[in-house]
């Protein structure tokens, strides 16, 4: 806990060494190697229209969002944290409480390994590794909610994962405690989707091996009455379109509901389009010409100072050859360079 | 206030309370008889439901800081009066 509260108060330190003042869009402007967009204030935005009841509470915005669009964990947190608004300002109290929020994954990744039986040191290098490298960094700066709907994904594997290692059935209290936070993942970031969805298929291949009738209605019971009102203020209380899921899982938004957007954009799949899709994705990562240009150009002028001046690379419109000064612009970005160049195999000088 | 001092003290406050709330959940999932491990599980689902209680009480417009500071205060009386029990 003393270690994930000292990464912490590092994210924060880093983030405000290179502004000399703090503004709620430094994280999406500066710290990356694109301008991103503002997503991590929108718990904030959230939580100032509950807090201060302005109608924009509900509705469709200008940009065609709802704020039921996104779960509300984190923007529950910034309500509790709301009557410090007095003493700090919102973006700063925001940016404390949310970093605080982010960082709390390595808690859960300390509680994970520890349950399954890895000893303190192994442990302690597992999470120190995890703390120090760019992506924690990046996402708990730039404070969406990703790394605290992790927290819980980390917490609902725990007790099953345990109970598969021991050769034992998860009893009820486990159930109800991996089922509540993967109900709390849900609701801090819907992307904990993706973690859950296959956590889901390979318990459903062996559930009647794994689990009890009543440890299995316990733990459906736990997720419906937490899931169960979010849901409900979706469809009630501000009615959205489901927009984010068709986003997502159909590539784009559409007038028709979720369910048959989805079923007619897999029906439209071919067998080809989707091999294609996925030797794209593997390409982006790894042979993006853009990307790996600008790459080179960061890590010749990190090593070499002659080398500072970098091509303008079209469609890299966050990093500026004027504005890049390779110091600490972002500790996330250097780490990663030069695990990307690590990775290509390639000698950058 | 400089902004970095601002931080600095908002991020005391904020982790201090987190782990201050996980602690005592914690510390009541091993009243309850869940092991170390379990228990911080535990710890961690009732700090999320706190979250997410937030959201609701503000949501209804119930006074928060009454029904928060009862709902810590019913935890702590249950807490210490399962320990003397």
């Amino acid at each position: 806990m003393a270690l994930a509260a000292l990464f912490g108060f590092l994210y924060l330190s880093l983030l405000l060494s290179y502004v000399p003042k703090y503004s709620i869009d430094v994280p999406a402007e500066v710290y990356f190697e694109f301008p991103r967009a503002h997503d991590q204030k929108i718990p904030l935005m959230f939580a100032e229209a509950i807090h201060d009841r302005l109608p924009s509470r509900v509705g469709r915005d200008s940009w065609g969002w709802h704020f039921s669009d996104r779960p509300p964990l984190q923007a529950g947190f910034v309500l509790l944290f709301s009557p410090l608004w007095t003493l700090l300002a919102r973006p700063i109290a925001y940016q404390a409480i949310a970093t605080a929020l982010q960082t709390s994954c390595l808690i859960a990744g300390w509680m994970l390994l520890r349950t399954l039986g890895f000893r303190y040191r192994e442990t302690l290098l597992a999470v120190v590794a995890a703390g120090a490298s760019g992506f924690l960094y990046y996402n708990s700066v730039y404070a969406w909610p990703k790394l605290l709907a992790a927290t819980f994904v980390l917490v609902a594997v725990a007790p099953l994962a345990k109970a598969f290692l021991d050769g034992t059935r998860p009893g009820p209290p486990a159930a109800a405690i991996s089922a509540a936070a993967a109900a709390l993942a849900m609701l801090a970031h819907g992307g904990a989707i993706y973690s859950l969805v296959p956590l889901a298929i390979l318990l459903c291949l062996r559930i009647a091996r794994l689990f009890s009738l009543r440890a299995f209605a316990i733990g459906a019971a736990t997720i419906v009455a937490l899931y169960g009102p979010w849901i409900a203020y979706g469809r009630y209380v501000d009615p959205n379109t489901d927009r984010m899921l068709k986003e997502h899982l159909t590539g784009y938004d559409s007038p028709e509901p979720f369910g048959p957007a989805l079923l007619r954009v897999y029906r439209e799949t071919t067998a080809g389009d989707w091999a294609l899709e996925r030797v794209h994705n593997v390409r982006k990562q790894f042979r993006d010409p853009d990307h790996d240009r600008l790459i080179i150009q960061v890590a010749r002028g990190v090593h070499d100072a002659r080398l500072q001046a970098l091509t303008q690379l079209e469609s890299s419109t966050g990093i500026k050859a004027e504005r890049l000064r390779f110091d600490l612009v972002s500790l996330g970005a250097l780490l990663r360079t030069d695990q990307r160049e690590i990775c290509s195999g390639r000698s950058a000088c | 206030m400089s902004d970095f001092l601002a931080i600095c003290l908002g991020y005391a406050l904020a982790a201090s309370w987190l782990a201050a709330s996980l602690i005592l959940f914690a510390q009541f999932g091993r009243r309850l008889g869940l092991d170390e491990w379990m228990a911080a599980g535990f710890g961690f689902v009732c700090l999320g439901c706190t979250g997410y209680a937030g959201f609701l009480i503000y949501r209804l417009s119930v006074p928060a800081g009454t029904v928060v500071s009862l709902a810590y205060l019913a935890l702590l009386i249950v807490f210490v009066g399962h320990a003397l029990w």
